[in-house]
């Protein structure tokens, strides 16, 4: 969180609330997010223009200031969310509220001779700090206030007010009095913001009853409190364990990343005093759920369209890099704005202290996070995961809560129906006017919007899951993997060219590739997360299709687990993360055998398949094939057991369909006919055989020159548990007995026509790649059998959901494969041992920070070509095989300056544990050292070294290090 | 349901399936052959003594696999239905002991009205109850009892049959324990096999009616489902299918030949079987569910159901090493006998990961992980795969758990056995006291613990792929054993299945209208047709 957030305090609520439209929610959720887009714009405004015209040093000690005050503002904008549930809070915590602000700011006059070298800031800027703290609690009970009497207008005024002061004071007193100017302008900006709260809250019904108590009131404050505290202590922690490069860095990428923290805040306060039962309640959590939603993302795409020039032009060159980071913190922040309308919705229900529970469990967590962090990119994940589970977490609470109070309703109903005495018949008149809204109906609108709300409960999960799905996928750590580099450089040239690249130098079908060409010439980028889009999509679109699917065959419960396997599952997750064709083979696989199996049922109901299912699978298998020539493999099982029916007497209906759909998927691939033949002769014509040409398909392949035993285990897990370093590969495979119970355990449990098929799909091309592989060791390998993955991954759902009986086993069974699944994930995404994890982007970055013109990368192996062109590190590059031993210099002045003669350079190697690379790059090592080259540093980051030579007299007088 | 249909029949005791069968059998074979080829390499000797145990108990386990396997080959669809027995006499004995009225009177109203024959029913009460005669006197039934209660239920029978021998009692004599309730058509189905001269008995399936109620009776019934399904129908077919002391029609003159049942024995059925078949006579097996029982509702009747049959059985390996037999008949004796020192096979795996986590001492040696699994593997997943067929779906992970947990019992019967302390009938009690059991199954919770320690123990000192994988083999039995146990220590649990639903058997006669000629009632019969 950063400085923009100061703007943010929520607040306000009406004691008693009628039952509203849900337009009146829309429309309050509008207005208030148009003035606090206005605020944000300014306040983003401000800061920009802070940050190009302060020094990076005085900009950093200006956000911890910021910091500091978006922290006092946000400790007392904690009762906004109580003051906008409770409106009578305003004036009955207006004297403690006052005394609060007045004593920590005479503390902090006082204290600043002390505090400021601590803070790193001068003395001046902690005494506005406590010049600022009256106006704190003062402004949150007055906007809460405001809140809780539905004055949007008002509302919308005083955040408007705040960047207005702070544009025209700040930064006119910026040249007289420097950052100590800047920070005098957001102080009076508070105090203004104050002003107008106060008069816009003027002329409110009077004899507003307490509806808060002391203690709902304290929970509510302080789950908001710790909210703030998950926005804005990355800044100050980074401010503290990382260098002042970097720090800065964090404070521009928590400025931009405020962005969307900062627009959804005024939300889950409109959403507060909203009656929290009936229909109205469930519109108002609608409006505020898509306001938050909307907003969120629109912030997260203009945050991800701005290429790294963008930023270098709005924060100075300084900040370029920030691009690296903004997205992932943005979509953090988004995720925690959604949150907490999730967490407001709680303490509406009555769950405050269960809300606050929720978000200290996600505080710990990054703040755990943090005190280990190193680097920006550990700072932002820091608070990524911290904003993922308070958003999950949250969300769990409330349709927990939810279905709570609706069961704790139908309770109350039914004791109130048989308990009530029988009215005299005669008497028709109400003896009571209570409302009695919210009594419980069984026909009219009501059962309409109960339906309505049944349905939004029974798909709780889903978008949870998705949304779980969603996140994981977008927090990317690795870089562009070798694959990845091909398909971008392909991607980028016209379509023909691409075309006939491919046809002469690849082995995989065009699907991939020409959606990568579209997206890539459709944007205009080939930034990380624009050529790893539609594999995002895809793993995204796996969680519904998941969900769907079992709840089509099985039932909705084995359909929860299924979302939520789909979202975390380690493996699904990495191919959502990569610019290949993986992840959507895996999306089209899986509603092929779906489609297929909407086939069988029908057949076996004496039907024909149903058009739909038919067409489904046609399109679903052809698409498999478009992306994955090993596609073919499961579609030959699936033909087979369509044969298999159509033979059958009772299903004979379906041959005639099944021929059909035979002829229209050939027509369907028969555009890629010619396309096959021209790359299979290609393939044959350079000596590959039928072999893959991919480079790196080695790559953590456990086991020896054949398939065994252990390679089998190896793929099992890595289909459901993800990808990991050899160490934990062996012991993980160690557990192999587990198994032996899983057997067990599934004996007697039945068979269904579902498993059956999904169990062939997936095992037989499995088990044709394993005998391949005794003569092509490499094709046993998971992502040949790709479809195996998400199949797997449904039955394991189905036998989980299903084979738990007892009422213990049927939450922990689940549970216990969820946390399998994520501490796999967590290994698979951050354990640098990981051998699929090859950081070749810090690796360039390392080269590029040391670097200076004239210098010259040699790498090896040579296909590092594509990677080095993507991730340049702005120096001419050569492959260590173009090294020319005649020559004394070896050729490194190649392409470079005759005239000058490099400072230094750098061998950039990977995949050493190839003995052909190893021994390429040890004999450029050597000529280097041989022509008089000195080793000086040698730099390794995951699967990837880098050494840099100097000429003697280049050497710096300090000790040779070697840096890891 | 109607005892004639197959399609019911099999729905309970599972479809043969010839061709498959053979199929995964042939399989089984190979991979018993790949592995055993590997494992009796001399080279795998580790430790001499760990080595021979483990070589034992796997030889005996691969002997119970083959005749298992032998078994299920001769599981065939059942042939043509024998014609009704026209004019028949039964005696129908039901021997009581200490059951309640509750649970006697239903079976003795539902025998009073079976059909295809002439029937006499007898109450052959050994608890010596006015109750007993008040309820025999209701439904026409005679009443027995007898000064002397010696020989337990084979006395009780004996008593009887010799009773009868002073009367005009009819040529068969059906045998029904005093809380099997027999379907009307139970005799229609049976009694034609008797136009065979030289058929002795024929035996029908036990079917536990409360296998619904009570997660022990459903493991139970597993259990015999799988024996009165599969290998039931296989030891018809090779001429081997012993009578098992209740829901049995036998021809009265077979009987008589052998003096009735044989009374030093606390299996008597097992044992008559074998004295029938040595004379000659053959048996029949009628795979229709038309008696429905009451299984062993809580682990303490379970355990005392099974140290019965165990100590039974095994005291009877020795017979029937010695009986005159044709080998085929003999080899399903031998087997089915000595089945109930499985539990010592169980005792050795569970030992081998204990004592390679305490002592680093291994059974077998010059094998990778690797290489063993690529042996073992296949023969495991056939073996588990032909019980899974054999069974068609009806044999349970928690059939297996119980049996599991119950390895002591073969052990304490085999020690019992070696030792020719005389053993004693205890009925198996028909109403599960729904108590928390501990010492049922207090050598099971020793084991777990047994486990668990070295477990924990072994991950604290190391976590290297030998010691993960013997921890996980740890796991791995503790989970099944402990599944086993856990019934006698969640007596909420049995509780709540008891009151949860109606007992399935029941349900599915009064689907199929077999129950009809019994509506209208005592009410004691209401617990077999109550609605739901």
């Amino acid at each position: 969180m950063n400085a923009l957030d100061l703007a943010a305090p929520p607040s306000g609520t009406i004691a008693a609330p009628l039952p509203e439209p849900p337009h009146s929610a829309g429309r309050r959720q509008l207005v208030a997010l148009a003035g606090q887009l206005v605020a944000g714009v300014g306040n983003l405004l401000v800061s920009v223009a802070l940050a190009r015209l302060l020094l990076p040093g005085e900009y950093a000690a200006f956000t911890a200031f910021l910091g500091a005050y978006v922290l006092l503002h946000t400790v007392a904008s904690s009762v906004t969310a109580a003051t906008a549930l409770d409106p009578t809070l305003g004036r009955r915590l207006l004297g403690a509220g006052a005394g609060a602000g007045v004593a920590v700011g005479a503390a902090l006059v006082l204290a600043a001779p002390w505090l400021a070298p601590v803070a790193g800031v001068s003395a001046d800027t902690v005494r506005l700090l406590g010049a600022a703290a009256p106006s704190a609690p003062l402004l949150a009970l007055a906007r809460g206030r405001l809140y809780g009497l539905h004055r949007v207008g008002g509302t919308a005024a005083t955040l408007v007010a705040e960047p207005l002061v702070r544009a025209g004071l700040g930064l006119g007193l910026l040249p007289i009095l420097g950052p100590v100017g800047a920070a005098a302008g957001v102080v009076a900006a508070g105090y203004a913001a104050l002003l107008v709260a106060v008069v816009s809250g003027r002329g409110a019904p009077t004899g507003l009853a307490p509806t808060l108590g002391a203690r709902r009131s304290a929970a509510v404050a302080g789950a908001f409190l710790l909210v703030a505290v998950i926005a804005a202590q990355d800044v100050i922690i980074a401010n503290s364990v990382l260098g002042d490069h970097d720090a800065g860095i964090v404070a521009a990428v928590a400025t931009v990343g405020g962005a969307a923290y900062f627009a959804t805040a005024t939300v889950p306060m409109v959403l507060m005093p909203s009656t929290d039962t009936g229909p109205a309640a469930r519109g108002s959590l609608r409006a505020a759920l898509l306001a938050a939603a909307g907003v969120s993302l629109a912030v997260l795409a203009a945050v991800a369209l701005l290429p790294a020039e963008g930023y270098a032009l709005a924060l100075g060159d300084d900040y370029a890099e920030v691009a690296d980071y903004a997205p992932a913190y943005v979509a953090a922040m988004a995720a925690l704005g959604v949150g907490k309308v999730f967490l407001a919705r709680l303490c509406m229900l009555g769950r405050s202290a269960l809300a606050t529970v929720v978000v200290a469990v996600a505080v710990a967590d990054q703040l755990v996070l943090l005190l280990r962090a190193e680097t920006v990119r550990d700072i932002v994940l820091a608070t990524a995961a911290g904003c993922a589970v308070l958003l999950v977490g949250s969300a769990l609470a409330v349709a927990w809560a939810t279905r709570a109070d609706h069961r704790r309703l139908a309770e109350e109903t039914d004791r109130a129906l048989t308990t009530a005495p029988a009215a005299e018949p005669t008497s028709t008149e109400p003896t009571s006017t209570e409302p009695t809204s919210t009594e419980p109906t069984s026909t009219g609108p009501d059962a309409t919007h109960r339906a309505r709300r049944s349905r939004l409960v029974t798909l709780l999960p889903l978008w949870i899951a998705l949304a779980v799905g969603v996140v994981l996928r977008m927090v990317v750590t690795r870089s562009i993997w070798l694959d990845e580099a091909i398909s971008i450089r392909q991607a980028q040239l016209p379509l023909g060219e691409m075309l006939t690249d491919l046809q002469e130098n690849d082995v995989h079908p065009p699907g991939f590739d020409l959606v990568l060409w579209a997206v890539v010439h459709g944007t205009g980028s080939t930034a990380e997360w624009v050529v790893r889009l539609p594999s995002l999509v895809a793993g995204a679109l796996l969680v519904p299709v998941f969900y769907a699917m079992a709840a089509d065959l099985w039932d909705r419960r084995t359909a929860r687990v299924a979302a939520f396997v789909a979202a975390i599952a380690p493996v699904a997750v990495w191919y959502g993360q990569e610019a290949r064709m993986y992840a959507l083979w895996m999306l089209f696989a899986t509603l092929a055998v779906w489609m297929q199996l909407r086939v069988l049922r029908s057949a076996e109901a004496g039907g024909r398949g149903g058009l739909l299912s038919w067409a489904g699978f046609v399109v679903a298998a052809a698409a498999t094939m478009y992306l994955q020539w090993f596609a073919a493999l499961p579609l030959v099982v699936q033909h087979l057991v369509f044969l298999a029916t159509a033979l059958r007497r009772r299903t004979r209906r379906t041959w005639w369909p099944w021929l059909l759909s035979v002829a229209a998927t050939l027509a369907l691939l028969a555009p890629m006919a010619r396309f096959l033949v021209n790359q299979g002769r290609s393939v044959i014509e350079a000596g590959a055989g039928t072999t893959p040409g991919q480079t790196g398909a080695e790559a953590s392949a456990v086991g020896g020159a054949n398939p065994d035993v252990y390679a089998v285990l190896a793929n099992l897990v890595w289909t459901v548990w993800g990808y990991h370093a050899d160490e934990v590969m062996i012991q993980v495979s160690a557990l192999w007995p587990v198994l032996l119970l899983v057997t067990l355990a599934a004996l007697g449990r039945g068979r269904s026509r579902a498993v059956t098929v999904m169990l062939l799909v997936a095992v037989v091309p499995a088990a044709v790649l394993f005998a391949i592989g005794f003569e092509r060791r490499q094709l046993f390998e998971l992502r040949y059998f790709t479809a195996t993955v998400p199949l797997l991954l449904l039955l394991v759902s189905r036998a989980v959901a299903t084979w738990a009986r007892g009422p213990v086993t049927r939450v922990v069974l689940p549970g216990a494969l969820m946390a399998s699944l994520a501490v796999g994930l967590v290994d698979e995404q951050v354990n640098q041992s990981n051998p699929r994890t090859y950081d070749f982007r810090a690796g360039v970055e390392w080269i590029a920070d040391r670097g200076e013109d004239g210098d010259v990368v040699v790498y090896a192996p040579e296909f590092l070509d594509d990677e080095l062109t993507y991730y340049s590190p702005g120096l001419p590059t050569m492959p260590t095989g173009r090294l020319d031993v005649e020559q004394t210099d070896l050729g490194l002045e190649q392409g470079t300056d005759p005239a000058q003669r490099p400072g230094s350079v750098f061998v950039f190697g990977s995949f050493l544990e190839e003995e052909a690379t190893a021994g390429q790059l040890g004999e450029a090592l050597a000529r280097l050292e041989e022509a008089g080259w000195v080793e000086v540093e040698e730099h390794h980051v995951a699967n990837v070294t880098v050494w840099e030579f100097q000429q003697p007299d280049e050497q710096p007088d300090e000790q040779r290090e070697t840096t890891r | 349901m109607s005892p004639g249909s197959t399609t019911r029949e099999h729905e309970i005791l599972g479809r043969p399936s010839t061709r498959r069968t053979r199929l995964v059998v042939a399989c089984a074979l190979t991979a018993a052959v790949w592995y055993f080829g590997w494992l009796l390499m001399p080279g795998r000797v580790g430790n001499p003594w760990l080595y021979g145990t483990l070589v034992a108990a796997e030889l005996f386990n691969l002997t119970q696999a083959i005749g298992f396997w032998w078994t299920l080959l001769h599981d065939r669809p059942a042939g043509r239905t024998a014609p009704p027995l026209e004019g028949a006499r039964v005696d129908v004995l039901v021997p009581r002991y200490d059951e309640g009225v509750e649970v006697v009177e239903p079976v003795i109203l539902a025998a009073s009205r079976l059909r295809g024959a002439e029937v006499t029913v007898h109450l052959l009460d050994d608890g010596d109850d006015p109750a007993m005669a008040a309820l025999a006197a209701r439904h026409g039934a005679r009443y027995v009892t007898r000064e002397q209660h010696d020989g337990a239920k084979a006395g009780n029978i004996n008593h009887a049959l010799r009773r009868l021998e002073g009367e005009a009692g009819g040529d068969y004599v059906l045998v029904l324990d005093c809380d099997h309730v027999p379907h009307p058509d139970l005799l229609v189905r049976t009694l034609g096999h008797f136009a065979q001269p030289d058929v002795a008995f024929v035996q029908t399936p036990q079917y536990y009616a409360n296998a619904d109620q009570s997660p022990v009776a459903a493991a139970a019934w597993a259990q015999q489902a799988l024996f009165f399904g599969c290998i039931a129908r296989g030891k018809d077919d090779l001429g081997a299918m012993f009578c098992c002391g209740t829901n049995v029609v036998f021809r009265r003159a077979a009987l008589d030949g052998v003096g009735g049942f044989p009374q030093h024995s606390v299996t008597e059925d097992f044992e008559l079987s074998l004295v029938l078949h040595q004379r000659g006579w053959r048996s029949a097996y009628v795979p229709e569910v038309l008696v429905q029982g009451l299984g062993p509702a809580d682990m303490a009747s379970y355990v005392s159901q099974q140290l019965r049959w165990a100590r039974g059985c095994l005291s009877a390996v020795g017979r029937a090493a010695r009986a005159r037999l044709h080998w085929r008949v003999k080899a399903q004796y031998l087997l089915s006998s000595m089945y109930f020192l499985s539990g010592w096979t169980l005792l050795v795996y569970v030992s081998l990961p204990i004592v390679r986590v305490l002592t680093g001492e291994q059974a077998v040696a010059a094998a990778t992980a690797d290489s063993f699994l690529l042996h073992f593997a296949p023969y495991f997943l056939l073996a588990i795969t032909t019980v899974a067929m054999g069974g068609a779906g009806s044999y349970t992970f928690a059939a297996f758990a119980l049996a599991a947990a119950s390895f002591w019992i073969h052990v304490l019967a085999t020690l019992q056995t070696l030792t020719r302390r005389r053993g004693r009938f205890v009925v198996t009690p028909k109403d599960g006291a729904e108590l928390w059991q501990p010492r049922a199954v207090l050598p099971g919770l020793a084991i777990c613990a047994g486990l668990l320690g070295p477990a924990v123990w072994g991950l604290t000192r190391s976590t290297d792929a030998a010691m993960l994988n013997n921890v996980a083999f740890c796991l791995l039995h503790l989970v099944v054993i402990g599944t086993g146990v856990s019934w006698a220590l969640r007596p909420d649990r049995l509780a709540r299945r008891a009151a949860a639903g109606l007992p399935s058997g029941d349900s599915r006669w009064r689907a199929a209208g077999g129950l009809d000629a019994l509506d209208g009632a005592a009410s004691a019969e209401r617990r077999l047709v109550s609605a739901p």
